[in-house]
């Protein structure tokens, strides 16, 4: 083996002095503020907070209010991090109003919260609320992975109260073959992991994430940091990243055992035979405009998962729209940040 | 009369004893020599008892006869600390294959304990198991992500090389190879496999725990989720109930609108001549 080269060396030794600087610069960081757009809050149900954002514009859409649903297992407030990385404030800058559920973190009282608490109950007064503070008949309805899943069972239940349906990220179909979180799951006991466990802890569920990428998510990411430690806005915001990845909720015991059996094991949301409280949920049924936003590169909801909603549904007014992003780069990359609310507000506009 | 333990009398009970009290123990073992000691001491102690009496008695007898005790004693759970040594050795390891199958069962109180801790040894072994088999997918990983970084170096100069760059085909070719084990059916069932033993052992060491809490008369997990659980079904209740007047209402508002259609209005009343008002009726 050759000694390494000087370019090595240089290269080594400047490391390390980006990682003393950086350790510098950490330690005056402070508290990380994230979902600064301001807001007020017009619902608390148990854990459940319902937030209406406040206009960043004087300028008004003609659409509906729009309610973001976002997913259980992460902190809604990736979409709206800090001013430059805010998916919610380029919606308000469009004109629109914006509400958002902040489901709050589930307690071991929570453990038997089901499907249906959640769908029937939770989305149903938030809903509800948007249409009496709002003054509307109907909303727009924009699912975020999870948080779309459960919007579809939502509206396939009360289409009376949906003007129009943008999915972002949302799994649909979970058998397709490069599904490799429906293949970790396909033989797991989720009712004994229930059992053992009530809430299923957030952080379990993280390293399952993580494990999707162990070495890029867990060594590579790190070797980057240091080259931006030593700018104090670059490393403020990966740290706000790192925050949302770790800030995990715990997820409540019924659900989740209802969501991995009958969404991952059984896939009953493409292949029928789902039910809440005895009322099945066809797809088939939705026929109200839908726009379907995807991730070209998304290793945790592949494409085919999301794209098959377009089969799913019989809505004859479907458009998809990919990114060349991944799952969290949707909301957080600037290319996407930026042109996202743009397509949704113009997409909007035409079907108010 | 008649000298049971005699054992030049035909029928000796403990020839009996061998054809019917050690059934499943197989006559070449030492389980089965262990046993036939115990009875055999036994045997000598009453033989010498019924033909010479007390008298006849001696302290080898005695001996034997408490060997024999702790021996039986050693089957049954017994602190081999406070018995000889051989048969704590043996008598366990030799009896319980043959005689117990994969556990060993215990009486009286502690059997309910002792199966506890059966099954948590079982359980835990499990696990050991099922995480080798799964560390086991992983045995060429070094190998392979090596041989993957050597490809990935191999056109390029060394002096081209920073620290930056070198880090970053190492972690690619290491999440290469591991997309390459992560993919295959076979890592999703030894994953899912580690999963399922610990959640069992976890759940079987709860289950252990609460029996302790209830006998110390301690809250216990079941206990707060027996009381989450009624709480859920009572918030259903109210749900299903609201739901119910909400559909009520509704009905309601739409009976008075329909009566309300039907019904004519009601013509004014008629001005009279009277100036003053019309007296009550007694």
């Amino acid at each position: 083996m050759t000694a390494p080269n000087s370019k090595f060396i240089e290269d080594s030794m400047s490391f390390q002095a980006n990682l003393a600087k950086g350790m510098a610069q950490a330690g005056k960081l402070g508290e990380i503020r994230v979902g600064q757009t301001p807001k007020d809050a017009i619902l608390h149900v148990d854990n459940l907070t319902l937030y209406r954002y406040r206009p960043t514009s004087r300028r008004t859409s003609q659409a509906q209010p729009i309610l973001i649903i976002y997913a259980l297992v992460n902190r809604p407030y990736i979409t709206d991090l800090y001013e430059k990385r805010s998916l919610v404030r380029n919606l308000l800058d469009q004109g629109l109003e914006v509400y958002l559920i902040d489901w709050g973190y589930p307690s071991a009282a929570d453990h038997y919260l089901d499907l249906h608490h959640y769908v029937e109950q939770y989305i149903d007064q938030c809903v509800d609320a948007v249409r009496q503070d709002s003054k509307t008949d109907r909303v727009n309805i924009l699912g975020i992975c999870q948080g779309g899943s459960m919007s579809l069972c939502y509206i396939a239940l009360n289409p009376d109260k949906v003007q129009n349906f943008i999915a972002m990220v949302t799994p649909v179909d979970f058998a397709t073959s490069d599904n490799t979180l429906a293949r970790w799951f396909a033989d797991i006991d989720v009712d004994v992991l229930i059992d053992a466990v009530g809430n299923v802890p957030g952080m379990m569920l993280n390293n399952m994430f993580l494990s999707l990428k162990p070495f890029q998510l867990n060594a590579g990411k790190y070797l980057d940091m240091v080259k931006i430690m030593g700018d104090s806005e670059k490393f403020e915001n990966f740290m706000r990243m790192e925050k949302w990845i770790f800030d995990s909720p715990d997820q409540a015991g019924a659900m989740f055992r209802t969501f991995i059996k009958e969404f991952f094991h059984d896939n009953k949301l493409v292949e029928g035979g789902l039910e809440i409280n005895g009322r099945i949920i066809d797809l088939k049924t939705l026929d109200l405009p839908i726009l379907n936003i995807f991730a070209t590169q998304d290793h945790l909801v592949p494409p085919s998962s999301s794209k098959a909603l377009r089969y799913a549904v019989s809505s004859e007014d479907y458009t998809e729209a990919p990114y060349e992003t991944g799952h969290i780069g949707i909301y957080v990359s600037s290319k996407a940040g930026g042109d996202i609310p743009k397509k949704i507000d113009g997409w909007l506009q035409e079907r108010s | 009369m008649f000298n049971f333990f005699n054992p030049q009398m035909p029928g000796n009970p403990m020839d009996f004893a061998k054809m019917f009290e050690f059934p499943a123990v197989p006559q070449q073992t030492p389980a089965y020599a262990q046993l036939s000691s115990m009875g055999n001491a036994f045997q000598s102690f009453w033989e010498t008892l019924s033909s010479g009496g007390p008298a006849g008695l001696d302290s080898s007898h005695f001996e034997q006869l408490m060997n024999a005790c702790s021996l039986g004693a050693q089957m049954f759970g017994a602190n081999p600390a406070q018995t000889p040594p051989w048969p704590a050795q043996t008598a366990m390891p030799a009896l319980a294959p043959a005689v117990f199958g994969d556990n060993v069962p215990a009486l009286g109180p502690g059997r309910e304990w002792q199966e506890d801790f059966s099954t948590l040894a079982r359980l835990q072994a499990d696990l050991l198991t099922c995480q080798r088999e799964f560390l086991g997918l992983f045995s060429s990983f070094p190998q392979n992500a090596g041989e993957r970084l050597q490809k990935a170096l191999k056109d390029r100069r060394p002096e081209d090389l920073t620290f930056d760059l070198l880090s970053h085909i190492w972690i690619d070719c290491c999440e290469e190879e591991f997309q390459e084990v992560s993919t295959a059916d076979d890592f999703a069932h030894r994953y899912a496999a580690v999963i399922n033993a610990s959640m069992r052992l976890r759940k079987h060491g709860d289950a252990m725990l609460e029996k302790r809490q209830r006998l110390a008369n301690m809250p216990s997990r079941a206990e707060i989720d027996d009381l989450h659980e009624r709480l859920a079904a009572a918030k259903d209740r109210e749900l299903s109930m609201v739901a119910r007047m909400e559909q009520m209402e509704r009905e309601l508002r739409s009976l008075r609108a329909s009566v309300a259609k039907k019904t004519p209005a009601r013509k004014p009343a008629a001005k009279t001549s009277r100036k003053t008002p019309a007296k009550k009726r007694s």
